[in-house]
């Protein structure tokens, strides 16, 4: 059912969300994405890219930085497309079982010795039983 | 016998009847790993001794009269994001190069209770997060009926091992597809599980909300001798389900006569390579025509299931990954010595490949403030109708059939720079993860250029049983899944 774009403007029915009408950004599904080059995406900036990978811990590359800038907004782009759809009163399923009850008395139960938990660690220190890593405060 | 190509079942009977040695069959797999292996590039780690002293085990077992596992001497192969203690796992991924576990996934300690011969870890996309197996730290795996081509992802290393018969059995796990489609690609059979159905303890989580760990084999049966021993609860995961688990294998019937077939003719429409459709078409005919009914329904949120699930796995993945921070296990950046923040992210950089980071940026987006409620929220909302939408087709039907992939395995590289266009392929097998409903794909013919199809069928929530049932109906009535990849 999709066929023509121009720009940003669906010129004629692309999928069931956009009519002739609509002049906003095509948020077209699955199929229409030999289009989907044609459209303007999400925009997205180096310093955003650059923010959430302070929350993420990743100290990136600046080649990182520009191809993920590009890539994170055609996907968001794309994933804009869910915002069309009605889910007023519609709860959100975080989990299928959720409503399983799973509370346990909390009593100790055998586990991994210190030893073992620390034996993959980069700089584990054994005899004092601690993961040793560089300095947090100061310098 | 011909131990090589027999199938799990065949393997089990004859080395409990003392046909073969479980050794024998062993080293039949150690030697067909060794001659393929490497071409294929699907094997992460093979543990020969430890395999024949297992199988070595079983024989003095069954020499001394004690009672044999109903999985006794098969040769297994587990995707390498899962737990064996003392055995290295690495998620294919640098991170975890030198990660040996100091304990057993629950999967591997019941495979084993059950007498199967672990021999190897397979290659995957990185912490299983692909479609492609092109994300592995350590190379790509190939295609074994087209070493140029994809063997699909994440669990490529597990589908090609069962289809260059190296093993009758291996494990992966499925997040947004990742065992049913490989399965395709590779031209075997591979089941999601219904989600709780199989414990995640052990499995290295990437989406604790959508994760699965199932079986690839050839045969259906195979597959729910497989179950029969994988599922059930498990104290270590609050997650798995308290339902009642059925004998699977009892549920192979040999009829389908008065199953409903559900076809969402909508949803299985452009974007389909006419091959695939076409297999699919056959695949409908030929069970119309052994007794089933085919009935229409309609999923109207089934086209979202892709942007729903990069939203909701990206999200999760984001916060899961958190932990790899080159202190309690893995890599650290030796670049890194005077500051703790510099050393986690100079760590997580070197240590993650680009689809690994690309998703915990998404994820990490997506949970931010501003964002939360117009991708994540929202997201979880579709998710719910989704599962609404799958609620009312099993009032009309017992199982729903569609593609599993919507194109035969696609070339290495083709797809590999437009992370986009890789996620599309996923668009059949999200919805059964969204919804936590049981999947399983079979074999159901070939390109022109020789390349497998595969069909999906989904359950209702812990009715694998039916989807065994029809899966195995459909394999007796044809020979697809008797071709063998010339390897």
């Amino acid at each position: 059912m999709h066929t023509l774009h121009a720009g940003n403007n669906v010129v004629k029915d692309c999928c069931d969300i956009h009519t002739p009408a609509a002049t906003t950004p095509c948020l077209h599904f699955q199929f229409c994405i030999l289009h989907y080059d044609d459209h303007v995406a999400t925009t997205l900036t180096i310093a955003d890219v650059e923010r959430i990978a302070a929350l993420a811990q990743l100290e990136l590359t600046e080649e990182e930085k520009h191809l993920f800038t590009k890539q994170l907004a055609d996907i968001l782009h794309y994933a804009e497309q869910v915002q069309a759809i009605d889910t007023s009163g519609v709860p959100p399923t975080d989990h299928v079982n959720s409503d399983q009850r799973t509370e346990r008395e909390d009593e100790p139960r055998p586990s991994l010795s210190t030893e073992e938990a620390i034996a993959n660690a980069p700089d584990g220190a054994p005899d004092a039983g601690l993961f040793r890593v560089p300095r947090v405060i100061g310098g | 016998m011909n131990v090589l190509g027999a199938t799990a079942t065949s393997i089990r009977d004859d080395v409990a009847a003392g046909r073969v040695s479980a050794a024998d069959a062993c080293r039949t797999a150690l030697d067909r790993i060794a001659a393929v292996g490497g071409a294929l590039n699907a094997f992460n780690l093979v543990d020969a001794d430890r395999a024949l002293r297992r199988a070595q085990e079983i024989d003095r077992r069954r020499a001394a009269g004690e009672a044999l596992g109903p999985l006794a001497g098969v040769p297994i192969a587990l995707k390498d994001n899962m737990n064996v203690r003392g055995m290295k796992t690495t998620a294919s991924s640098r991170i975890l190069e030198d990660f040996v576990p100091p304990y057993d996934a629950t999967a591997v300690r019941r495979l084993e209770a059950a007498g199967a011969i672990i021999v190897a870890k397979t290659n995957c996309d990185e912490f299983a997060m692909g479609s492609s197996n092109e994300n592995s730290a350590f190379g790509p795996v190939r295609n074994p009926w087209a070493l140029d081509r994809i063997p699909g992802g994440s669990s490529g290393g597990s589908a090609a091992a069962v289809a260059a018969r190296c093993v009758p059995l291996a494990l992966g796990s499925d997040t947004g597809g990742s065992i049913r489609q490989p399965a395709a690609c590779c031209g075997v059979v591979g089941l999601k599980p219904s989600y709780g159905r199989v414990s995640r303890y052990g499995l290295l989580a990437f989406a604790s909300s959508l994760d699965q760990i199932g079986p690839f084999a050839r045969t259906v049966a195979d597959a729910a001798l497989a179950m029969s021993v994988l599922a059930g609860a498990d104290p270590c995961d609050a997650t798995t389900a308290r339902e009642p688990v059925p004998d699977f294998a009892a549920a192979l019937m040999g009829n389908v006569k008065g199953i409903r077939i559900g076809v969402p003719r909508a949803f299985v429409t452009e974007g389909v390579d006419d091959q695939v459709r076409r297999a699919y078409e056959g695949a409908l005919d030929t069970l119309r025509a052994d007794g089933a009914t085919l009935v229409d329904i309609d999923l109207p949120h089934a086209k979202y299931a892709v942007p729903v699930y990069y939203l909701v796995c990206t999200a999760e993945a984001s916060s899961n990954l958190a932990r790899y921070d080159g202190v309690k296990y893995g890599y650290r950046s030796p670049a890194a010595k005077d500051s703790l923040k510099e050393m986690y992210s100079r760590t997580r950089d070197e240590g993650f490949g680009p689809e690994v980071k690309r998703r915990i940026m998404l994820g990490t987006y997506v949970l931010s403030a501003g964002y939360y409620d117009a991708f994540y929220l929202k997201a979880l909302q579709v998710r719910t109708l989704l599962r609404r939408d799958y609620d009312a087709a099993f009032e009309r039907a017992d199982v729903v059939a569609m593609p599993t992939m919507p194109t035969p395995p696609f070339k290495l590289g083709e797809k590999a720079s437009d992370p986009l266009q890789m996620y599309l392929s996923d668009i059949f097998t999200v919805s059964a993860n969204l919804a936590g409903l049981p999947g399983i794909s079979v074999p159901c013919g070939f390109s022109s250029d020789g390349l497998p199809i595969g069909f999906q069928l989904m359950g209702r929530m812990f009715d694998e049983a039916t989807i065994l049932r029809v899966a195995d109906k459909y394999e007796r009535a044809t020979d697809w899944h008797t071709r063998a990849p010339s390897l």
